[in-house]
């Protein structure tokens, strides 16, 4: 299990767990958990020696891959009773018709935001709602932004971390699909990719974005991790762009809203030129093929998508559960939820390409490399489409090693 | 913090470095002694990480440990973002997080950087306690040491299983395509790439004639669509993880291993490549003997003038063949060929002429049959031909064509001058016509001398009489 509660996931799992150890003695449970960084090297790691775990938590992007490998059983029809929340939660778990894992939590790209600052800002819901009222309400706030240390009075406006890896893309994509940039048309042909004119309008806003905000180098290479303890323990800035787990959890549980230094609250990505796009995810729950207990396993994944399981699971991490459930039920909390339930089901999600692990690996270290030509102050005529050209061919060059895809006979 | 400057901080080390030194070597034992090293710097530690140095510079994050539990580590921390004084003099240094403070511990071995640990803590560490951090991690290294070391063993045992067993296979591969195979799936299987593609090349060294993909859960598959094969020389962009290896005897080039990890991502093992490159050239030779031995084989089947089956292996493919026909529930033909006249040739134009007429009429059956027909010059000028599936009416057209086909096609001679060869056939149908090879074989016998009594340039199906004349008589 790879989740955001680091080494809290065994403790919170262990517990949520308890009801099915008490109604199936004879199951015997090990937890392990596996950080989401190296989480696909250890799961295929162990899948490809033939000695997996009897259940997985997987990105939902990672399907593509495992069933095209072949690796995965088929989720019998007893598992699932109720619907998930959004069609592409269901299209992300099949494959050429058949189901492959059971989606379990569901989460969506937006802007997270301190809702102290918003008001001290004056900022209105308009300037929140498109590109260019988004960059005038930053402007404002980095005029009055402390630079030479952290001042959570004082804070910068928007935490970006440009590192070399998937997460940089998991970030921007959004801003990217609301320029019109549509990554699943482009990679279907031959034509250019990232250096595709469609990507610019993308590339612009995060240009002045990185501008507006004084991005250095020091801020850019900042790990993910470390940015949200900016954000959410020591203020630096006022919007972060990311998951909102963390608002989930403040909401179910009044210790995490206690603890928390200052309000914080979704929003949507601001609309670009083809609107306003959040970037669906989450985790789906999968036996493999070779799993010796299968009726177990699924009977175990069956009670992780229950709502025994997902009301303390939720609770505890924040996640969403990905059906509809009696979560879902309480009015009061699903009005709280609207704006995030809203992009869930309105979200975009990434193309199912069995080779998309490499796909994005490609695309994050390209984006990161623009991005920090950018904050070079490299122009982005020139040297963003330089980088651009020479991420496709690398893009280009994958696409057509993947002889085995629809190959074999 | 006070507490800390009583601590005996070498002690704690080496408690730690205990918990290393255990038949393990996962990021368990590191956990272990995150937790050791926490529980010694009596609480004024709040976060244990621990990391150790790989191949390309990079700190690896084994274990992370705070109050609330363990984990595997997942950060990595290349070397040229580090202080430079800790890579470079292997200095402690400390730093702010925001309201934290991390002090980074170098470990040393042999004056070379293996790992670090990083200690987080609400308060600031002083110089003096700093200063003795070193005698921690002189007490430390020593596990981390032994851990690096029996991790190498560990791979190279690997590794060194994984080259026996997939020599193993390769010698115990009966013909060239089953060895591919076998060395594709090892690559997957034992070594633990993605995926092994082989591109065969045929005789010419350049054109691909096939192509097969061992890829991890899914076995082998035969590749459809055949992929070009690149310039060898030139490696794969560099940005992914793949390979091609030349397979070559001598100066000739066989075919090419492609093996990657694009799905998962993971860099190509140095050492699983080097042993699976060595393999290659043990493959290469394998490869050629088989493809040698196929030759060979083929030639003892084959009748030296035709190149059409010997006798002794239609028989064999022939009783096979009647036996699955018996399992399919459908019929099997047997075309029995004669040519007409055919010592009249050899008298007047002599054996060479001769020989050159069997080849023709060998040449235009070729054309005729389909794949899985099976041909044989049972002697002479005597032909056979096997034809699973056949029925009645598809007999009928067959030797139709075999008439007309083989006389199309004279032999040409110098002067202008052309020989027009005349067949005559015979056909029986098993199960109908003889339910066992004996009787089958007799009836397409007796129908062929029937067509030979009835003017030749004819074909007659066993019990159905002899048909018409499908060609004019033989002429000079």
């Amino acid at each position: 299990m790879p989740t955001q509660l680091g080494s809290l996931t065994s403790h919170v799992a262990s517990k949520a767990l308890r009801g099915f150890s008490r109604r199936n003695p004879q199951v015997e449970l090990e937890i392990r958990v596996v950080p989401w960084s190296i989480a696909w090297r250890e799961i295929l790691t162990a899948l490809k020696r033939g000695e997996p775990p009897d259940v997985l938590q997987v990105g939902t992007t990672w399907m593509g891959t495992l069933t095209h490998l072949g690796f995965l059983d088929e989720v019998p029809g007893w598992v699932e009773e109720r619907p998930c929340l959004a069609p592409w939660l269901d299209e992300a778990v099949q494959c050429k018709g058949a189901r492959h894992g059971v989606p379990w939590v569901a989460e969506c790209s937006g802007l997270i935001a301190r809702e102290d600052m918003l008001a001290s800002c004056h900022a209105q819901p308009e300037e929140l709602a498109s590109w260019d009222g988004f960059l005038a309400l930053c402007h404002r706030i980095a005029e009055g932004a402390r630079r030479d240390a952290i001042d959570p009075l004082r804070p910068l406006p928007v935490g970006i971390t440009c590192r070399p890896e998937p997460v940089t893309l998991h970030n921007l994509a959004s801003w990217l699909w609301a320029g019109g940039w549509d990554l699943g048309q482009l990679l279907n042909g031959s034509s250019p990719i990232l250096a595709h004119e469609s990507a610019r309008p993308g590339f612009e806003i995060l240009s002045s974005l990185l501008k507006v905000n004084r991005t250095d180098n020091d801020m850019g290479a900042i790990q993910p991790y470390r940015l949200s303890q900016d954000f959410y323990e020591e203020g630096r800035f006022v919007f972060l762009i990311g998951h909102s787990w963390r608002i989930v959890k403040g909401l179910l549980d009044p210790k995490t809203a206690k603890d928390q230094r200052w309000p914080i609250t979704y929003l949507p990505i601001p609309a670009g030129p083809a609107g306003s796009v959040q970037r669906g995810g989450g985790s789906a729950l999968v036996v493999p093929r070779r799993s010796q207990n299968s009726d177990a396993a699924w009977t175990l994944v069956r009670h992780m998508i229950s709502d025994e399981f997902m009301a303390e699971w939720t609770q505890a991490s924040g996640d969403l559960p990905a059906h509809e459930c009696a979560f879902w039920d309480d009015e009061e909390r699903r009005k709280a939820l609207a704006p995030l339930l809203a992009g869930i089901r309105s979200a975009r999600i990434y193309p199912a390409h069995p080779m998309w692990v490499t796909i994005e690996s490609i695309l994050g270290k390209g984006l990161s490399d623009i991005l920090w030509s950018i904050l070079a102050g490299e122009s982005i005529d020139a040297r963003t489409q330089e980088l651009a050209r020479s991420v496709d061919s690398e893009l280009h060059a994958l696409l057509k090693m993947g002889w085995d895809l629809e190959n074999g006979r | 913090m006070k507490r800390l400057s009583k601590v005996d901080l070498g002690r704690i080390g080496t408690d730690a470095a205990l918990r290393l030194c255990v038949p393990d070597t996962s990021y368990r034992i590191f956990q272990a002694a995150g937790h050791a090293i926490l529980k010694g710097m009596a609480g004024a530690v709040e976060q244990v990480r621990i990391y150790l140095k790989n191949a390309e510079d990079v700190l690896c994050e084994e274990a992370l440990v705070d109050r609330q539990g363990g984990m595997e580590g997942s950060d990595l921390i290349p070397l040229y973002q580090l202080n430079q004084d800790l890579v470079g003099k292997h200095l402690v240094w400390q730093h702010t997080l925001g309201a934290q403070y991390e002090v980074l511990v170098p470990l040393v071995a042999q004056g070379e950087l293996v790992g670090l640990v990083a200690l987080v803590s609400f308060q600031s560490f002083p110089d003096p306690v700093l200063e003795r951090l070193s005698q921690f991690a002189q007490g430390l290294v020593v596990g981390v040491v032994l851990v690096l070391r029996s991790r190498e063993a560990e791979r190279s045992e690997s590794l060194l299983r994984a080259a026996t067993t997939t020599a193993r296979a390769l010698q115990s591969a009966s013909g060239a395509e089953a060895l591919l195979g076998n060395f594709a799936v090892m690559a997957v299987e034992e070594m633990g790439f993605d995926r092994a593609t082989f591109l065969v090349l045929a005789e010419d060294g350049a054109t691909v004639r096939k192509a097969i993909c061992a890829r991890a859960g899914s076995g082998l598959i035969e590749l459809s669509t055949i992929p070009e094969l690149p310039d060898l020389e030139k490696a794969v962009d560099d940005h992914l993880p793949g390979l091609w290896i030349p397979m070559r005897v001598g100066s000739r080039l066989l075919g090419a291993l492609f093996v990657d990890n694009l799905y998962s991502v993971e860099p190509l093992p140095d050492d699983a490549v080097q042993v699976l490159s060595d393999l290659s050239g043990q493959a290469a030779l394998a490869l050629e003997n088989s493809r040698l031995i196929e030759r060979l084989r083929e030639a003892a089947l084959r009748d030296d003038l035709t190149g059409l089956y010997r006798p002794n292996y239609f028989n064999e493919r022939a009783s096979e063949e009647l036996a699955n026909c018996l399992r399919r529930g459908d019929s099997t033909g047997l075309l029995m060929l004669d040519l007409d006249r055919f010592k009249e040739i050899n008298d007047t134009w002599g054996h060479p002429v001769g020989d050159q007429v069997l080849v023709r009429v060998a040449e235009r059956m070729r054309t005729c049959l389909r794949v899985g027909d099976i041909a044989c010059r049972k002697g002479g000028d005597e032909f056979i031909i096997l034809v699973p599936g056949l029925n009645a009416e598809r007999g009928r057209r067959l030797a139709e064509r075999l008439l007309e086909d083989v006389w199309s096609h004279p032999v040409e001679l110098s002067g202008g001058r052309a020989i027009r060869i005349s067949l005559s056939v015979g056909v029986a149908l098993f199960p109908d016509h003889g339910d066992n090879w004996m009787d089958f074989w007799q009836h397409a016998d007796d129908a062929l001398y029937q067509a030979k009594t009835a003017g030749r340039g004819r074909y007659s199906l066993w019990n159905e009489g002899v048909s018409d004349a499908i060609v004019p008589a033989v002429k000079g």
